[in-house]
């Protein structure tokens, strides 16, 4: 027992990350912890002991938080953190459940074994395929199979076949069918996967979920859905249009620079990742938090500016400090990756869309990845951004000519919205016939920003969210892209 | 007996690895493993992953399979390189032309590019 | 043979494998250390990780997939780690391997493709598709890396004349010859490439990817990913081990005895292999296998060609 302990308290934890629509700044707070505190982000439940919810999300959401939570081996440490300040506390707190070694024992006493047709194949008659989520749905109380748009077909699909296969062969185990052939591309019939990308998985945007069909890692059609963020009720409110307005407003030069650029190392971080760069992602991560404080501390220096001039000065001098030792890393990380031929031969040729489609996604991965290195650069040297490149800084305006004006908040979350709308539209085109990898590096080089849709939506309806457009559940997104553009 | 250690070795080496398993299973929070549904990003699997998976680069497998029975032959002509002399670098390397010509022409039908 | 030599050989096998076992834990810190100076947190306590991953693994609850080949994951967890202590007994640590067989490059050669059939059988048996994927991209892998590889493995061979590995590192160490790396580099530089490839290490990392969610090891946990991961670190090492006796001179070196020597040679090898490992993207077998079978495989068969000619010169 002792040693057990003991080990126990070696062990580092490995948080696996959820993230929700609208919680972008609890999961940038939190993965900021993370990477403080030399733990290391898990990239499947099996290697998880500590499930981080980051946000309260909608019905469908938690189902699918239920289910991981089902498939993390023991120890194991859950937590919901819904606001960016309460993510310290909540980690600690789920750092030390996960040493309390007689909590956690009482509570693997009682267990359910989430597949039980494993050891006994007879005993799922009542069930079939869903019963493997139903104790997800227990767990997780609001959860309501029938109401919700969990009509994707898949399931029902899915437990169909169940039956058929049940019917023939009780051995099946798991209580799920083999796969199934389906014509490929060359007309041969070959056996079909399904699989999903999303909500839960690392380095993905939050909300998106694509429903593959694969013939070995070639994905045959993508099926592209939106999880509704936000608990009934509530707006949602995008994280980086909010704040990129803030800074619009904020009568300090380069504030808004500061912020885009942030939000495109953000958005680059997680493209290395994905491209398998590891090492100049964690960079990318660290080096994304300072550029996020030092632009969180300028608005609030701004702030202040009525109250008191000594504050500010404080802050001012803080901020230029920072940006002493932050941005000669910045320049040195960006001239890395800029200058990379392998990352540039291995992504080239990737996922083009036509120059008609939007200012800031027009191109192949490439051109999309080396716009949000333009974004960071601006920052880094004002003089080389002094004109031409000022449209990249404000690159999700829809207008280029417009950008030397100052554009307010909601201008900006409309263009936001509107380009993760015609990244969505654009996705099952983009996806069809491509590798698993290359299908992960287009989804990470459009980065749609489904929250600003979500919240861009909540305010146009101004009524609750379970509007027939854009953020209810699990509408295709190719069925309205056409009527908004 | 020349194989003798290496058998030796491999009991070593398996015990070594059941001690590290023992270990394990003495020190196990929950001995008994868990049973869960494969990860697919939260959602239920609608089927077993097991199946024919189909595999682009075949033709890169099999142009691999008649490489590696070349290689057969490499690993004894090192040992006489030396006493034979030109002859065998000759007959060996002609012999590499002639199969790399059909990793060429392999390559010219396209074999190496799947994507 | 008396018991005392057989104690004696018990010893060697023994401290082989611990000198591996230290020198993959050596591995694994300076590639935590360097993520811990890219993340921001303090680098030295970082060298630290690897052990206490370990001990997380070990108390770790171990789980499966209903309808999932456990008995064919488990035995691919065991295999790599199994055919990375299995690969060092030909390697000389100083003058004398643990077992010099007469084959040692063959034998070498035979270990290190058993990691084909160990990732494979861990990511079919674990009844997922990310595993699948994993498994099947390691595969492909395979094809791209392994002619290379052998061809280079041949070159050494072809230098010394024998296929016994001390003999390959004995012919360097006389006076007036030079280290193979010279006579060689293109062979040396496939050679560490082909490393990273099948210890599925760095730009290699595909099998595993995080795009994948572990790919391979997405479903396996506690012990079984221990094994794996261990494996991996350990056949890491061992290649890098090997590096030593067939181009960097075995033990020669000035001053001391031959053992350090070596051990000092593979742990730089190792520490070059990882942080190159770690400075570059992953590279996609759908693009390299074309450059590998279209560059690498005509440069070290012309690699071998030259030495060839070298030997009947007599240069070597």
């Amino acid at each position: 027992m002792e040693l057990i302990a003991r080990l126990l308290a070696l062990g580092v934890p490995h948080p696996f990350l959820m993230t929700t629509p609208g919680s972008t700044s609890v999961r940038l707070a939190v993965e900021k912890l993370v990477r403080e505190r030399g733990w290391s982000e898990a990239l499947s439940p099996a290697d998880a002991d500590m499930l981080v919810l980051c946000g309260q999300g909608g019905p469908e959401f938690n189902k699918a938080a239920g289910r991981v939570w089902e498939q993390l081996p023991a120890p194991r440490a859950r937590i919901v953190i819904s606001a960016a300040q309460a993510a310290s506390d909540c980690l600690d707190a789920a750092a030390a459940a996960l040493r309390d070694l007689e909590g956690f024992r009482r509570l693997e006493a009682d267990r359910p074994d989430v597949a039980p047709m494993a050891a006994e194949p007879m005993n799922k008659d009542d069930g079939g395929g869903p019963a493997m989520s139903g104790h997800a749905d227990s767990e997780t109380a609001t959860s309501d199979t029938g109401s919700d748009s969990d009509m994707s077909g898949m399931d029902i699909a899915g437990s169909e076949s169940n039956m058929s296969g049940m019917d023939m062969d009780m051995e099946l185990p798991g209580g799920r069918p083999m796969a199934d052939r389906g014509a490929d591309r060359d007309g041969l019939k070959l056996d079909q996967l399904h699989l999903v990308l999303g909500p839960a998985l690392p380095d993905w945007p939050a909300g998106l979920v694509v429903r593959l069909v694969l013939q070995g890692d070639v994905a045959q059609c993508a099926e592209i859905s939106v999880l509704a963020g936000g608990t009934d009720g509530r707006a949602i409110s995008s994280f980086w249009a909010d704040l990129l307005g803030g800074a619009a407003q904020s009568e300090q030069t380069g504030h808004l620079e500061l912020v885009s650029a942030a939000a495109a190392t953000d958005s680059l971080q997680r493209f290395l990742s994905v491209a398998g760069w590891q090492s100049a992602a964690r960079t990318g991560r660290r080096l994304r938090d300072g550029l996020l404080e030092a632009a969180v501390t300028d608005s609030s220096s701004t702030d202040t500016a009525s109250t008191g001039t000594a504050v500010t000065d404080a802050a001012r001098a803080d901020s230029a400090a920072r940006r002493h030792t932050l941005y000669p890393q910045c320049r040195r990380w960006l001239r890395t990756v800029r200058r990379s031929r392998l990352l540039r031969w291995s992504i080239a040729g990737l996922g083009h869309l036509d120059n008609g489609v939007s200012s800031c996604l027009c191109g192949d991965v490439t051109a999309r990845v080396l716009r949000w290195m333009d974004d960071i650069s601006i920052v880094l040297d004002p003089a080389s951004g002094a004109a031409g490149d000022e449209v990249l800084a404000l690159g999700r305006a829809p207008d280029p000519g417009q950008s030397t004006s100052v554009p307010d908040p909601g201008s900006l979350l409309a263009s936001r919205a509107a380009t993760a709308r015609v990244a969505l539209t654009a996705l099952p085109q983009l996806l069809a016939g491509q590798e698993l990898a290359a299908v992960r590096l287009i989804v990470a080089s459009l980065d749609p920003d489904i929250e600003a849709l979500q919240a861009q939506a909540a305010g146009l309806e101004q009524s609750p969210p379970l509007s027939p457009e854009v953020p209810s559940g699990q509408t295709p997104v190719h069925s309205h892209g056409q009527s908004n553009d | 007996m020349e194989f003798g250690l290496a058998l030796m070795a491999l009991a070593i080496a398996v015990a070594v690895i059941l001690a590290v398993c023992a270990i394990s299973a003495s020190v196990r929070v929950v001995s008994k493993p868990l049973v869960r549904e494969p990860f697919l990003s939260g959602m239920t699997p609608s089927e077993h992953a097991v199946s024919r998976y189909h595999v682009r680069w075949y033709t890169v497998a099999v142009l691999f399979l008649a490489f590696d029975m070349e290689m057969v032959f490499m690993y004894p002509w090192v040992l006489v390189v030396g006493r034979m002399g030109a002859g065998a670098v000759v007959e060996m390397f002609t012999f590499l032309a002639v199969l790399f010509a059909a990793v060429v022409y392999a390559w010219r039908e396209g074999a190496f590019r799947w994507s | 043979m008396g018991s005392r030599m057989i104690s004696a050989l018990l010893w060697n096998i023994i401290l082989g494998f611990v000198f591996l076992g230290v020198l993959a834990y050596a591995a694994a810190a300076w590639s935590a250390f360097l993520s811990a100076r890219e993340s921001g947190t303090s680098p030295v306590a970082a060298l630290a990780g690897p052990g206490r991953e370990t001990a997380r693994l070990l108390i770790r609850q171990r789980s499966i997939a209903p309808g999932a080949d456990a008995l064919l994951a488990r035995i691919g967890t065991w295999l790599l780690p199994l055919a990375a202590l299995l690969a060092v007994l030909v390697i000389p640590l100083g003058q004398h391997a643990i077992s010099d067989l007469s084959v040692g490059v063959v034998w070498f050669n035979a270990m290190e493709v058993l990691a084909w059939a160990a990732v494979w059988m861990v990511g079919w048996g674990s009844n997922s598709i990310w595993g699948l994927v994993g498994a099947n991209r390691f595969l492909a892998q395979g094809l791209a890396y392994e002619l290379p590889h052998m061809f280079a493995l041949i070159t050494a061979a072809v230098g010394a004349g024998s296929l016994r590995v001390s003999d390959i590192a004995a012919v360097q160490e006389q006076p007036g010859h030079l280290w193979f790396v010279v006579y060689m580099p293109a062979a040396f530089l496939v050679f560490l490439l082909s490393l990273l490839g099948f210890a599925f290490f760095g730009p290699f990392n595909q099998p595993v990817g995080r795009e994948i969610a572990g790919g391979a090891a997405a479903g396996i946990s506690g012990i079984d990913r221990l094994l794996l991961l261990a494996g991996r670190y350990l056949l890491l090492t061992a290649g890098a081990a090997m590096a030593v006796p067939l181009f960097l001179g075995g033990g020669a070196g000035p001053l001391l005895p031959a053992w350090p020597w070596v051990l000092f040679k593979t742990v730089a090898v190792l520490a070059v292999l990882v942080w190159i490992g770690r400075r570059v993207p992953a590279v996609r077998m759908e693009r390299f296998t074309e450059i590998s079978w279209l560059v690498l495989l005509p440069l070290t068969i012309l690699q071998a060609l030259a030495v060839s000619i070298f030997v009947l010169v007599g240069w070597i």
